[in-house]
């Protein structure tokens, strides 16, 4: 079947707009009579606050209020409700806000920030999960019990665990008896920034009638006043919370905000306009970042490379508050299993607390953190068992409508094609085919594969919704709360809606202001499911919008419903093109030549239930927990430098099963992204802490981030278009996917050719190069010798 | 202790931006440690806003023509002025052809939209441990000209640079030039660095040799590794001893790596520093003789 816009390389609608600098942020609102705010943040990791004398900060000229935490003693939060708004009595991390100063300025606000003087008494603190986790660890949440979480987690009050999810499937300990092979690994990852362009930022109106609006840079419209609403006690329809363009999010931006916050700063400062932005230093050191782990599994495989039990054990550092990765943590665990059949499989993630800063989702929500285990354990048994790491893939992989993940689901007959995907990613990569010798003779080339399943972390019952209403001029005002943060999936929305309707895509808008009030209700947009759940709302509001018009059509041109059709902006009889009236001659209803008319405004609405899915079980965490999976590969040619360290992709290739495209352009940008953002946390970035629990490179000197010099040289992106027949026009999710297998592939690649394990991201030289002098000093030894004796030295590229 | 700072604003100043050398010299007479000189701004502003440097006026000496100049005369060498872009020295066909290490250190420093605002003389009077600049100047024994209103004086920039963001300097002193003398024909130079997810590096070298004519002359300059810009006496002393080059370019390598201050810190320990100054002495020194 041919379609006029979907499955066309349209570019992002937003695009032009950003490109000249004209879109609006909420950086750049500015309201009448708006106040700043700034956050006075701890200086130390854990402690009791004595007292917090504000008087000399009142003094600065311009400066309204400072509010402290004990004043509004609020929990928020999402998932595990663990947030103060400001801290009440103790403080949790070098970084957690203890006051904040309102003033009429900026500049009045950072003056009197450092004018607010807090007596701490300090108590030890733990910045170590596996520390946090002994029987005598001071606690770190002590009224853990009072938190109002969601039903999904099990946090263990008396203890530092966030929450506890546990999996159970087959029998691990028989499994590993009867397996030929038994292996132990540990891994470990580093806690990364989201680094998105524009920091967190909110604006906040309490206005005196009880009404609160929001303006904020965040994903999602209906989370920020669902946790408003449940924390502070207003009304939902009391709350308006909207969005604008938003400067990049990748899950940094879901979850709990400042919105809360910022509303009771401008309820105390008289009701005015409360605008709060953080600095980047803030990003780095009191905006939830992406949290580190620890994992320790066990694999056991048969001598033909059958996977057969594998136990693992991941423990989150997630800082000082968690409400979001506990969900982090859950995920991790029940993706363990990755896109392999295990028949016997155990799996504990504790989600523990730490005096660091706090912790939430990052682009892959668990699925990078869990895949960076698994893919490695793969290729470690596929070297013991003396089989190709390509071959103990194709043997383990999930067979759809046979197999059962790790929780139970029975996987859908259309889930996807995993063996499509490996054969292609083998084949691009030129498996096995070996590597050119790399000019330099101290280097060496090696390819790595890493295969790769999500779905969207949610909860079971994550509903979405679209209203679509026609103008005048049969134009469309699609109403999404689709969030709009650079991923390109309100375009691919537009596509479908022209498509459906035949008319021109400029005929169709959706509003770059996303509004609680105004918009359809969506969950959230996260675990790249926007396409998927808002693309079925919007497909059902234009079934009901289509049946609103051929109803009035049939008895206008006096034809049964059936029979009729929408083209290029016309109702027609099928057969008979002659019989036809425009759209706009309906859309606000239909006149007869004499005045009466029929029909009215055709509003479509249409909604997203996933039926089927259902919370995990507490003991086992079996069940059906996604609504999708998405299967992909990604494969690597890289060139590491055995003297130095460093790693240089030189050929990246992602495969994915996408069900369809119904944008290109957009996919492989989203494919382009996800492998550099792949790169980048793979090799550079790390947020370090100091012994005192200072975050000590908050900023983009120091945390380092992948440069254009950095990235791979060429990229090869295929999709495979295994339809989802319950998919729009059988689309699965993307988004977060496309960095999934980066890390694993990398490392792999590195151990298949000189067998050197990379245990821990991020894969800087220094790590590389200590790993490299450890585990293979022979190797480094003949490089360094290549190297001093090396008659022609090539230009050095500065 | 604290790392970054919080502020998205300025601390208040006065701005003045002086038409001649003699009107700015008045002003930082005047002001003295309440004043700073801002050529490109790229560092002070940033400092202003990390709270480092918190001057009540700012002094921006843009204006003044006579900072402007960028000139080679044979036999004097290379002066350039104190508001010469970093863009304007890389795109300088002497610097690119004769003062080769300098060029690389320009070229591979920032970004173009960087490099159109900072100049070099606000780089080493920056004297962060990282910077690039001074390297390739210590190098060629380069000179600073600084000037109060009651005297001139020239100081090698080796001594200038005391220690990290600590100058030899007054507080109502302007720097107006850098001079690099004329080099002799065979002379070479070559500049390389050595940084990853960063425009910082984590180690840098300049070496200079002339080893063709009497006197014999070597300098190996490292940056980034220490709290300033450090030479590697015993390494070069190799260099103009061994007749046997090949082998003086691993017996150098070996010294400085082993001679020279290296500090661990954030962004890399010191055994990894010690490391890449030996890979960075054999890279440029092979590449230096083979040239030569
Ligand atoms: C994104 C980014 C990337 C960078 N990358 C690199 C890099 O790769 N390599 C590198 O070496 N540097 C790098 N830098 C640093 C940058 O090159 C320096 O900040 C810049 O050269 C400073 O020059 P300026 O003219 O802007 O100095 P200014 O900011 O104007 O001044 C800096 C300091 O020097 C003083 N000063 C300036 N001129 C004089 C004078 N004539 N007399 C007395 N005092 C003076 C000022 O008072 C101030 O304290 C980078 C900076 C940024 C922001």
């Amino acid at each position: 079947m041919s379609f006029k816009y979907v499955g066309k390389p349209i570019p992002p609608q937003d695009g032009f707009l950003k490109v000249t600098g004209t879109a609006t942020y909420t950086f750049d609102l500015e309201l009448p009579g708006m106040l700043y705010a700034k956050l006075v943040t701890s200086t130390v990791p854990h402690a009791r606050i004595k007292k917090i004398d504000v008087s000399r900060a009142l003094g600065v000229p311009g400066v309204v209020r400072v509010v402290t935490g004990k004043e509004y003693p609020y929990r928020v939060g999402m998932y595990a409700g663990d947030r103060d708004l400001l801290a009440i009595d103790k403080v949790n991390w070098v970084g957690h806000p203890v006051a904040a100063v309102i003033a009429e300025t900026l500049e009045a606000a950072e003056k009197a920030i450092d004018l607010v003087d807090v007596e701490y008494e300090e108590l030890p603190a733990i910045f170590d999960p596996l520390e946090a986790l002994k029987p005598d660890a001071l606690l770190i949440h002590e009224k853990m019990e009072e938190y109002r979480h969601s039903p999904a987690f099990k946090p263990i009050p008396g203890t530092n665990i966030a929450n506890k999810f546990t999996l159970v499937r087959g029998d691990v300990e028989k499994g590993f008896r009867e397996s030929d092979v038994v292996l132990e690994e540990e891994f470990h990852i580093s806690h990364v920034s989201h680094c998105y362009m524009e920091v967190q930022n909110v604006i906040a109106h309490y206005h005196l009638d009880g009404t609160v609006e929001i303006w904020t840079s965040w994903q999602n419209v209906a989370p920020v006043r669902q946790i408003m609403a449940l924390s502070l006690g207003i009304p939902h329809n009391k709350i308006i919370v909207r969005i604008p363009y938003v400067g990049g999010g990748f899950g940094g931006k879901a979850g709990l905000g400042w919105e809360a916050l910022v509303a009771i700063l401008s309820k105390a400062a008289g009701h005015r306009p409360v605008k709060l932005v953080l600095s980047r230093k803030e990003q780095f050191s009191t905006a939830a970042v992406r949290e580190g782990f620890h994992a320790f599994a066990k694999a056991g495989f048969k001598k033909d490379g059958t996977f057969n039990a594998y136990s693992v054990r991941f423990i989150l550092d997630a800082g000082a508050y968690a409400d979001y990765t506990v969900n982090v943590g859950r995920a991790v665990g029940y993706s363990a299993d990755g896109c392999y059949e295990i028949p016997n499989i155990n799996v504990e993630s504790l989600t523990v607390y730490t005096n660091k800063i706090p912790t939430t989702a990052l682009r892959g929500f668990g699925y990078p953190e869990s895949h960076w285990v698994l893919e490695q354990i793969i290729d470690r048994a596929a070297k013991k068992l003396g089989i190709d790491p390509s071959e103990i893939r194709r043997k383990n992989l999930v067979k759809p409508g046979h197999s059962h993940t790790c929780t139970g689901e029975r996987l859908r007959e259309d889930a996807g094609d995993p063996q499509k995907v490996l054969k292609t990613l083998v084949d691009e990569i030129g498996w096995g085919k070996p590597s050119e010798n790399p000019p330099e003779p101290w280097k060496v080339r090696a390819k790595g594969l890493s295969l790769f399943v999500k779905g969207p972390a949610q909860p079971p019952n994550a509903a979405a919704s679209a209203i679509l209403k026609f103008n005048e001029d049969a134009s469309i005002d699609l109403l999404i709360a689709t969030g709009n943060f650079g991923q390109g999936t309100v375009t691919a929305l537009m596509q479908i809606v022209a498509e459906e309707f035949g008319l021109p895509l400029e005929k169709v808008r959706v509003d770059y202001v996303r509004d609680t009030h105004k918009s359809a209700y969506t969950w959230q947009t996260v675990g790249s499911r926007g396409l998927f759940t808002d693309g079925i709302a919007i497909l059902k509001a234009i079934e009901d919008a289509k049946n609103q018009i051929f109803t009035v059509a049939s008895e206008v041109l006096r034809c049964p419903k059936d029979q009729l059709e929408l083209v290029d902006g016309e109702v027609r009889v099928k057969g008979k093109p002659w019989e036809k009236i425009p759209l706009q001659d309906i859309v606000m209803g239909y006149t007869y030549p004499n005045g009466n008319s029929i029909g009215g405004p055709v509003i479509g609405r249409g909604v997203f239930m996933s039926t089927h899915t259902t919370y995990l079980d507490p003991d086992t965490g079996q069940g059906n927990p996604t609504i999708f999976h998405t299967f992909g590969g990604t494969a690597v040619e890289l060139e590491l430098d055995l003297l130095t360290g460093e790693i240089n992709i030189l050929k990246a290739v992602e495969v994915l099963d996408l069900g369809k495209v119904i944008n290109p352009l957009l996919v492989k940008q989203q494919t382009h992204g996800g492998l550099i953002m792949g790169t980048s946390i793979s090799l550079y970035e790390e947020i370090k802490f100091d012994e005192r629990g200072w975050v000590v490179n908050p900023n983009f000197t120091s945390y380092y981030l992948v440069r254009i010099k950095d990235l791979p040289r060429e990229v090869v992106a295929r999709y495979i278009e295994t339809p989802q027949l319950d998919g729009p026009y059988g689309a699965r999710g993307i988004g977060e996917l496309t960095m999934i297998g980066v890390a694993p592939a990398i490392a792999n690649a590195i151990y298949n050719s000189i067998g050197v394990k990379l245990d821990r991201l991020p894969m800087n030289p220094e790590y590389v190069w200590r790993a490299l002098r450890e585990q293979r000093p022979d190797l480094v030894e003949e490089a360094w010798k290549r190297f001093s004796k090396y008659e022609k030295i090539v230009e050095v590229t500065i | 202790m604290s790392f970054g700072a919080p502020y998205l604003t300025l601390p208040e100043f006065t701005y003045h931006k002086p038409k001649s050398l003699k009107e700015a010299l008045q002003l930082l007479n005047e002001f003295r440690d309440e004043a700073k000189v801002m050529a490109g701004g790229v560092g002070l502003i940033a400092f202003m806003k990390e709270r480092l440097l918190a001057p009540n006026h700012v002094i921006d000496i843009k204006d003044i023509p006579e900072l402007k100049i960028i000139e080679y005369r044979k036999g004097e060498g290379l002066k350039i002025g104190a508001t010469v872009t970093m863009s304007e020295i890389e795109k300088h066909d002497i610097v690119r052809e004769k003062y080769v290490a300098l060029h690389q250190a320009v070229k591979a420093g920032s970004d173009p939209i960087i490099k159109n605002r900072a100049t070099l003389v606000g780089n080493i009077c920056e004297a962060i441990p990282w910077v690039d600049g001074p390297v390739p100047l210590i190098a060629y024994n380069a000179e600073l000209e600084i000037m109060s209103v009651d005297n001139v004086r020239r100081m090698p920039v080796s001594e200038f640079i005391k220690g990290p963001v600590e100058i030899s300097l007054e507080p109502n002193e302007i720097v107006t030039s850098v001079y690099l003398p004329d080099l002799p024909p065979e002379a070479k130079s070559l500049f390389m660095k050595f940084n990853t997810g960063s425009e910082f590096a984590l180690a840098t070298l300049a070496a200079y040799v002339n080893d063709s004519k009497k006197p014999r002359d070597a300098r190996l300059v490292y940056g980034a590794v220490s709290t300033k810009p450090v030479r590697a006496y015993e390494a070069e002393k190799i260099i103009l001893t061994n007749k046997n080059i090949s082998e003086a370019v691993i017996l150098a390598a070996e010294k400085a790596s082993k001679e020279i201050d290296v500090i661990s810190d954030v962004l890399a320990t010191e055994d990894y520093r010690r490391h890449l100054v030996k890979l960075l002495t054999i890279n440029v020194l092979s590449r230096i003789f083979e040239v030569g």
